[in-house]
């Protein structure tokens, strides 16, 4: 289980800054997601630990041990590619013998572990089809038996379902999560699907424009982010410009339009120009008792499956986006309806207001 | 008042008209069966009688057999030894970033430029007592089967290597990276991953240089001595005034040669090695800079010495004659062999635009049958390998059976030249444009056609600008390929001589002054082909879309 | 009257049947989203109606009138494929214009519409541009209006959001839908993911190996789907098998091992009937004392995660197997269950749906990897 550490990095291409300055840490054993919008640098970053890439500046280490100068092939990475990869001229059996074959391992060993691989991804009986005849999903898992195959223990992967189905994605992102655990392996798994990624890691990055924005456990960055950004890209949120009105040891109130919001954030400048991000399925709807109470019109609803959303006119320039899980056998809320909502004042996040607008903040 | 815009459309709302786009499909495949296809095959066919003056007479034929076995033999060698040499090559120019690099690339496309009769008379000058061997002391080559090796490895290694870069090029690396993430050394990787997903490209190149070799003719020959391939042998009956040789000797090399194409082209040949263990010791050692620099030098050393090296010793060499103000009036003013020369030269020119021009007016429809399948997919891989079937038969052998097919109606000569141009040629534009038209992607053409425009406007307007460079290039290695053709004129003309023929027959049949006039000749011949090249490579260069 | 319509369509391209026997309507300016795995014959769904491919068997309609013979260029409903497909040779002006100038419409009024379109997506400044100049997000605009200028009532999209991030994914799938409204279009919008279809979608067709396995409104799909196909592909279920063991006026009492009886909805099942329950993740909730006549389970929570708007609670019955349920983060926070807690989760009769084991086996049925 070796820990990555990353200190520095920087990769420059020509004018273009595609990975400033990072610096994270990775613990043994850890399923780590780093998510961004494309472009935002975060397949670069990949790539250098992996040293496919080499950077302009900075260090990585895996378990204290400095790996720079090694050339791929000696870094003891396993890679799963986004365009999955295989071998197009061998069979899954040559593929995921591959690198214990490109090692040096002795022939039963390589058999023995290949064998082992294809019955973790229950792919025994395909072992002698070529990747072209297999289904997307046959094929990611068998990128994966055979990135893991040479025994290494720290796994990368490239957005290894963004080729898939959302089905077939949705089911395979708990296999791969379970395998890295079961088999005890470091896993850095590079995504642009925020609900992905919480669905399988241990701890997020959040990437964006090169840097990184944030990092914390799933919940953590969900219902306390610490940066405006991870709030938007994360999952919905409601963004309203506001201003602090009142700043207290115990909570906050900040004024967003009409209304006047209690909030549980403390160290925010009384007068301050905020923005405050609210998340749609935390508001409450016509509870009897409750914080923040505001009353608004449906403007619009749309079905979603497990839940409901709607558009709700607070006032003239205040819309909020509110989120309701569907209940079968209450008669549906219609356009028009006027509702009472409140929302708890941990879940009324204030963020410093972007200097350059909201849009350039949130927009990409 | 007929605008152009009007004319698109008129035309458009015929093409919607299933039955004129049919038929104008269905006339460019007359045009392939009629005018390329069956002439090239039926011609020997049509004379089959006289092969019997070859195999009652026994030292006629063994002398016509062993004719055909070099070509064979020599072809497979040429082939071969381009492979060895050009793979380093090619690995080198597509994944070396260092500057000189591009120079390289620059260098191995000057043999392409070069006219074959150009490129056979410096071969035969370079390795002679006049050259750099004499200068050295060593014993010189004179024309003979080394030096009829040397001459076509010097052609084909060029046509080689660009056919490898190509297709590394194209090659995806992530197959590579994702055998060096699983632990495999560079060699490891380059072996077991990269050169079997080369094994297409290997030995398309392959074939294209075994069947340059067949054909070549002029300039071998020029280098050939007593030495007798398929070629030299027919040229040699056909001055001699023998049909049944013709005919035998042709048959047999249009049988073998169709026999090996289709049956390499069926095997789908991989080139792999089962790979059970790596050594891992001994690859890494091999991925080491050192060898790979090694292996790099010699490969460029290669390069120079039988490519470049010749050719530049013919410009120094005669460079100053063309430079001396008097013999360049006499050359300009055609008198004399120079007028001959320029007569060649006109109709050499004339004979390439009219072949090409007809030829890209015809191949566009095929290429867009067999690109697009629109009779589906067998008939346009039957279509592919038919069109193919010219590239196989040696040139000369294509020349003798065209002159038989058309020899019973009283075609001019000109005609006869122009024809079997077009049989040569045509192939190869069919399958750079095919190879174009794959490229675009076919939803190009069919979002065109929801928006409203019509198969032939959405054809016109997006699938043509996307391969224009591929067609206008296509169409200068038609024109640069027709007047290079020496093999076939030679066996359909007896009168008229366009250029390469004309400096072939002053090699065999010298007269006071003829090195020199060959000299100057072969020189003018190379510097008016960069002129046009330049010149068209400007006009394509400046329509070039990004 | 129905925009497009297809009658008994089948499509073989060499060994597959593409389509197979469809039957289909799209009204004047309904939104229909078409969903299911690949290779379910979506895209050739939409060539067909574009006219890109002919139909081997069937009619194909639009606007009443039989187009089966009509080219492409004269059906009127504009394509945009997965990639937009701009034209890479020609400016974003032009791409647009392009339509209209096929047609054969007057110049002016070209310059006017496509400037009006332009500035409807707020890309004027960009008018000029080449197509790999400009970001994804802006592509997606200029392919969008090239559809429209030419004057094409039907919009034919082919997963339009699938080569976008999943963040701008939500954002422009609403985009679309106002788009599709703004300017009366009718819309065939296929995609792979069904919770894109669901909140899209006036409409939803379910296709599965060229068939249409379903269809109707999102709500109808996802609260009452046919099969055991759309079930597991439809929103996120569970499914457990159990033996029938009682039925009565639509309901059945169904043995599950581990469970116990289960009451659900059920339809051609008899006693004895081997059969497979499918309860939605998120109607599985914490059992509290007032609640009467629901289904119930009992057992322990293994793990607990976050999932966003909702945390999944994955819980090991008494047989050993793992369910997995959907609880609202807003519940969750309250909830004082952690992992290994006993918990009891109940389930509306209503909301269980019982359908009869398939022949083939429940993974190849669902068509698990």
């Amino acid at each position: 289980m070796p820990s990555v550490e990353v200190r520095g990095l920087t990769k420059r291409f020509g004018e273009f800054t595609a990975v400033d300055n990072v610096s994270l840490a990775i613990r043994g054993g850890e399923y780590i997601s780093i998510i961004g919008p494309s472009g935002c640098g975060k397949t670069t970053l990949l790539r250098m630990i992996a040293g496919i890439l080499a950077q302009d500046e900075g260090s990585i280490r895996f378990d204290g041990e400095l790996v720079d100068s090694k050339p791929v092939e000696e870094r003891g990475v396993g890679y799963v590619f986004q365009d999955i990869a295989l071998f197009p001229h061998m069979s899954l059996w040559d593929n995921v013998c591959y690198g214990p074959r490109a090692r040096g391992t002795p022939r039963e060993r390589t058999r023995a572990v290949a064998l082992e691989m294809l019955e973790m991804m229950k792919l025994t009986e395909r072992h002698r089809d070529f990747p072209s005849e297999l289904s997307g999903g046959m094929q990611q898992k068998a990128a994966v038996a055979r990135a893991i195959a040479p025994g290494y223990k720290l796994m990368l992967l490239d957005e290894p379902l963004s080729m898939l189905d959302a089905k077939v994605r949705s089911q395979l992102r708990f296999e791969l999560r379970a395998i890295v655990k079961d088999l005890g392996l470091t896993a850095v798994h590079v995504t642009h699907d925020q609900e992905e990624a919480m669905a399988i890691s241990d701890r997020i990055f959040v990437m964006r424009k090169g840097s990184l924005v944030e990092h914390g456990t799933p919940a953590e960055l969900y219902f306390r982010p610490k940066r405006l950004f991870t709030a938007h890209f994360l999952g919905e949120s409601n963004v309203l410009p506001g201003k602090v009105l009142r700043s207290r040891r115990s909570g906050s109130e900040v004024g967003v339009g009409h209304l006047q919001l209690r909030s549980s954030q403390v160290d925010i400048e009384e007068g301050a120009r905020v923005a405050v991000a609210i998340r749609p399925e935390l508001i409450g709807i016509d509870h009897e008792e409750g914080v923040n109470r505001m009353r608004g019109e449906i403007e619009s609803r749309s079905f979603e499956g497990p839940f409901v959303r709607y558009v709700l006119e607070i006032s003239d320039d205040l819309f909020l986006r509110v989120k309701e899980p569907v209940q079968l056998g209450r008669s549906p809320r219609k356009k028009g309806d006027h509702l009472t909502l409140c929302v708890k004042p941990e879940h009324v996040r204030v963020y410093e207001f972007p200097s350059g607008g909201l849009n350039t903040e949130i927009g990409w | 008042m007929w605008s152009r815009r009007s004319l698109v459309q008129w035309i458009g709302r015929l093409s919607s008209n299933r039955l004129l786009s049919s038929s104008v499909y269905g006339m460019s495949v007359l045009y392939f069966i009629l005018l390329i296809l069956l002439p090239a095959i039926l011609g020997v066919l049509m004379r089959l009688g006289s092969v019997e003056q070859v195999l009652g007479n026994q030292p006629l034929l063994s002398r016509s057999l062993s004719a055909v076995a070099s070509s064979f033999v020599l072809a497979s060698a040429v082939s071969v030894l381009d492979i060895i040499a050009g793979l380093p090559l090619a690995w080198v120019i597509v994944r070396k970033k260092a500057k000189w690099v591009r120079l390289l690339d620059a260098l191995v496309d000057l043999p392409l430029i070069v006219p074959t009769v150009t490129l056979g008379f410096s071969v035969l000058l370079f390795w002679s007592s006049s050259g750099p061997l004499g200068y050295l002391g060593l014993p010189a080559l004179s024309p003979g089967w080394v030096l009829v090796v040397l001459l076509h490895f010097s052609f084909s290694y060029p046509v080689v290597v660009r056919v490898l870069v190509g297709k590394m090029l194209e090659l995806n690396l992530v197959y590579e990276t994702a055998a060096k993430t699983l632990g495999a050394t560079p060699f490891t990787a380059a072996r077991t991953i990269t050169l079997p997903l080369l094994s297409s490209g290997v030995v398309a190149s392959l074939l294209l240089a075994f069947a340059r070799s067949l054909s070549e003719t002029g300039a071998t020959i020029m280098v050939a001595g007593a030495f007798e391939n398929g070629p030299v042998f027919i040229r040699n009956s056909l001055s001699e005034g023998l049909e049944g040789p013709l005919v035998f000797t042709s048959l047999v090399l249009i049988t073998v040669s169709v026999a090996i194409f289709y049956t390499v082209k069926a095997l789908k040949v991989n080139l792999q090695v089962p790979f059970e263990r790596a050594n891992v010791s001994l690859e890494r050692k091999l991925s080491r800079g050192k060898v790979t620099t090694v292996g790099f030098y010699v490969a460029v050393a290669i390069l120079l010495i039988f490519v470049v090296l010749p050719v530049v010793s013919l410009s120094l060499n005669y460079a100053p004659a063309v430079l001396d103000t008097e013999i360049a009036r006499e050359v300009l003013s055609g008198s004399g062999i120079w007028g001959d020369f320029w007569s060649g030269v006109l109709l050499s020119y004339a004979v390439g635009c009219v072949v090409t021009i007809l030829n890209v007016i015809f191949s566009i429809p095929m290429a867009v049958l067999i690109s697009r399948r629109k009779l589906g997919m067998m008939s346009s891989m039957i279509l592919n390998g038919l069109v193919s079937v010219p590239i196989v038969i040696p040139s000369v052998a294509l020349g003798v059976s065209m002159m038989f097919f058309w020899s019973n109606v009283s075609l001019p000569e000109f005609w006869l030249i122009v024809f079997s141009h077009l049989s040569i040629t045509y192939p190869y534009l069919v399958e750079s444009l095919v190879a174009a038209l794959d490229d675009i992607p076919t939803y190009l053409e069919e979002t065109a056609r929801t928006l409203g425009a019509d198969s032939f406007r959405s054809f016109a307007t997006i699938t043509l600008p996307l391969a224009r460079y591929s067609l206008l290039s296509g169409a200068i290695l038609t024109f640069t390929r027709s007047v290079d053709e020496t093999g076939a004129t030679l066996a359909v003309s007896s009168q008229l001589r366009t250029v390469p023929v004309l400096l072939v027959d002053w090699v065999k049949n010298p007269f006071p002054g003829s090195e020199l006039a060959v000299g100057i000749g072969t020189l003018v011949l190379l510097l008016t082909s960069i002129a046009i090249l330049v010149v068209l490579k400007k006009i394509s260069g400046g329509e070039r879309n990004a | 009257m129905p925009e497009i319509g297809l009658r008994g369509v089948t499509k073989r391209f060499e060994e597959t049947t593409a389509i197979d026997d469809v039957s289909m309507t799209v009204r004047d300016r309904e939104y229909l989203c078409v969903v299911g795995p690949t290779g379910s014959g979506k895209s050739t769904l939409l060539r067909l109606i574009a006219g890109l491919v002919r139909a081997d068997r069937g009619s194909i309609l639009i606007d009443g009138h039989v187009v089966n013979d009509v080219p492409p260029e004269r059906r009127n409903a504009a394509l945009m494929p997965q990639n937009y497909a701009l034209f890479p040779h020609m400016t974003a002006w032009q791409n647009v214009s392009y339509g209209p100038a096929s047609r054969g419409l007057d110049p002016e009024f070209i310059e006017t519409r496509t400037r009006r379109l332009f500035r409807v997506v707020k890309l004027q400044n960009w008018a000029k541009a080449y197509p790999d100049q400009l970001s994804g997000g802006m592509q997606q605009r200029v392919a969008l209006i090239r559809c429209l200028a030419g004057g094409a009532k039907i919009l034919l999209l082919d997963e339009p959001l699938g080569a976008l991030d999943a963040r701008l994914r939500l954002d422009l799938r609403r985009r679309l839908k106002g788009f599709a409204r703004r300017f009366k279009l009718t819309v065939v919008h296929v995609t792979h993911d069904q919770a894109e279809a669901i909140s899209l979608g006036d409409r939803v067709l379910l296709l599965r190996r060229g068939r249409v396995e379903q269809e109707g409104t999102p709500r109808r799909l996802y609260f009452n789907p046919r099969s055991i196909f759309a079930a597991s592909f439809i929103g996120e279920r569970v499914l457990l098998e159990g033996v029938t063991r009682e039925t009565h006026e639509g309901l059945a009492r169904i043995e599950v091992s581990g469970i116990g009886s289960v009451l659900a909805v059920a339809k051609g099942l008899a006693r004895g009937d081997l059969a497979v329950l499918s309860v939605r993740r998120e109607s599985l909730r914490f059992a509290g004392p007032s609640d009467r006549d629901m289904n119930r389970m009992k057992g322990v929570v293994r793990d607990i995660r976050p999932l966003g708007a909702y945390f999944r609670y994955s819980i090991e019955l008494p047989r050993g197997n793992l369910v997995h349920a959907h609880v609202p983060s807003s519940v969750a926070l309250e909830s004082s269950v952690s992992q290994g807690s006993e918990v009891e989760l109940c389930f509306s009769p209503r909301e269980t749906l019982a359908y009869g084991y398939p022949m083939r086996g429940l993974a190849l049925e669902v068509e698990a990897l």
